[in-house]
């Protein structure tokens, strides 16, 4: 399922490609994806809710393969799906960016400046991966790059490639469905003054930490030390791993307290 | 042959052509140049201060000079909203708290707001250049 929902959003993508701009105006162009291309809404809010199952089926797939290592699967084969799967969430992140109203704006400047935060190769890294201001960049990373090699580290990972008719089915619905109840929620237009703006759901975390602690600590730091002690996990021991597999739950149940507003 | 040295030959320049390949690929995109922007704010504006014109703030300050701030939070640089009652900005993304002359109330931010320089052209209309 997860594979199948990465096939329609990238199918979905490639139709959102001809109408968005990344020059200037994004956000004039998503709403005119949005309101005025007919079916525009469909295959934007498709291309939306079929990422967000991706993202959450991996979780799920994570979740029952992940901890029992069925199959034999080599360590490094499981290190580089680990690897695909960052991949995965990094390319949801810049597509939250280049959605270009005032989340992805701010999204866009957090990024930038947790960036440059990282000493010695902060600015080189920032210079890279986001670009000089504009969108090309993140546009670029976003619909070429990060799918090609997506696909290319999957290569091996999938057996067969097959799209059901329940997903598609499903994932349309559900489209349907949260664009008829949820559309007034999922932009924040420029120059409007909100209370309070939330990063993607997997980010509320390091949203809470970086009210609480240092820049460096909460955005460099306690992720890259996530992260190496995953790796080191998986190539080395599997307590890290199990250790990992709590913190990462530890840290989404303080995500979601965050959103709701039990803390602060 | 092999056991003379670690790696062998087509190893090694495998490895010095990749570096060679990849010095202007990485400075192709590190090239870039730091946009400037450029507001200018009429003098018809200039009567009735406070002005916020594109995440720009413009004040007088303690002594009748006009003082131009940078809307930008110096935390994570998320754009401040302006509590005119109040009289303070709030950052929507992590809660920090500014003075109108800039100067931190509630962290998480530690610096004051950036100041902008300005100057005003002949028409009497004034100008802010900032970069980003």
């Amino acid at each position: 399922m997860a594979f199948q929902s990465l096939l329609i959003s990238v199918i979905s993508g490639l139709m959102l490609v001809f109408y968005y701009n990344p020059i200037d105006e994004h956000f004039k162009s998503v709403q005119e994806i949005t309101y005025n291309i007919s079916f525009g809404w469909l295959i934007r809010t498709v291309h939306y809710i079929s990422s967000q199952v991706c993202l959450i089926s991996v979780i799920g797939h994570i979740a029952k393969y992940g901890t029992f290592n069925p199959g034999g699967t080599s360590r490094f084969e499981v290190f580089k799906l680990l690897f695909t799967t960052c991949l995965i969430y990094v390319c949801f992140f810049l597509g939250y960016i280049l959605k270009g109203d005032q989340e992805g704006l701010f999204a866009l400047n957090i990024s930038q400046n947790l960036l440059s935060q990282i000493p010695y190769i902060g600015k080189f890294l920032m210079k890279i991966f986001l670009g000089d201001g504009s969108n090309l960049f993140i546009y670029s990373y976003h619909c070429y790059i990060l799918p090609i090699l997506i696909f290319l580290l999957l290569k091996r990972h999938v057996k067969e490639i097959r799209l059901a008719s329940w997903t598609i089915g499903g994932i349309i619905g559900l489209s349907v469905f949260y664009y008829e109840n949820f559309i007034h929620l999922h932009d924040v237009p420029l120059g409007v003054q909100h209370e309070r703006v939330y990063g993607p759901w997997f980010f509320w975390g390091i949203q809470f930490l970086l009210i609480h602690l240092e820049v460096l600590w909460a955005g460099v730091i306690v992720p890259s030390l996530f992260f190496v002690l995953l790796f080191i996990g998986i190539l080395l021991d599997v307590r890290a791993l199990r250790f990992c597999h709590i913190m990462s739950v530890v840290y989404m149940i303080a995500g979601i307290g965050f959103r709701v507003g039990l803390l602060r | 042959m092999d056991s003379k040295y670690i790696i062998n030959r087509r190893k090694a320049l495998k490895v010095i052509l990749i570096s060679v390949a990849s010095f202007p690929v990485i400075s192709y995109l590190y090239h870039g140049n730091d946009r400037v922007k450029e507001i200018i704010i009429t003098q018809e504006e200039l009567y009735n201060l406070p002005v916020v014109k594109q995440h720009v703030f413009i004040n007088k300050n303690v002594h009748n000079e006009i003082a131009v701030y940078s809307m930008k939070c110096t935390h994570l640089g998320c754009n401040l909203n302006y509590d005119k009652q109040k009289e303070l900005f709030v950052c929507p993304c992590h809660g920090s708290a500014f003075n109108i002359d800039g100067t931190v109330i509630r962290g998480p931010a530690k610096i004051s707001l950036l100041k902008l320089k300005s100057e005003f052209d002949n028409k009497g209309n004034l100008i802010v250049k900032f970069s980003g």
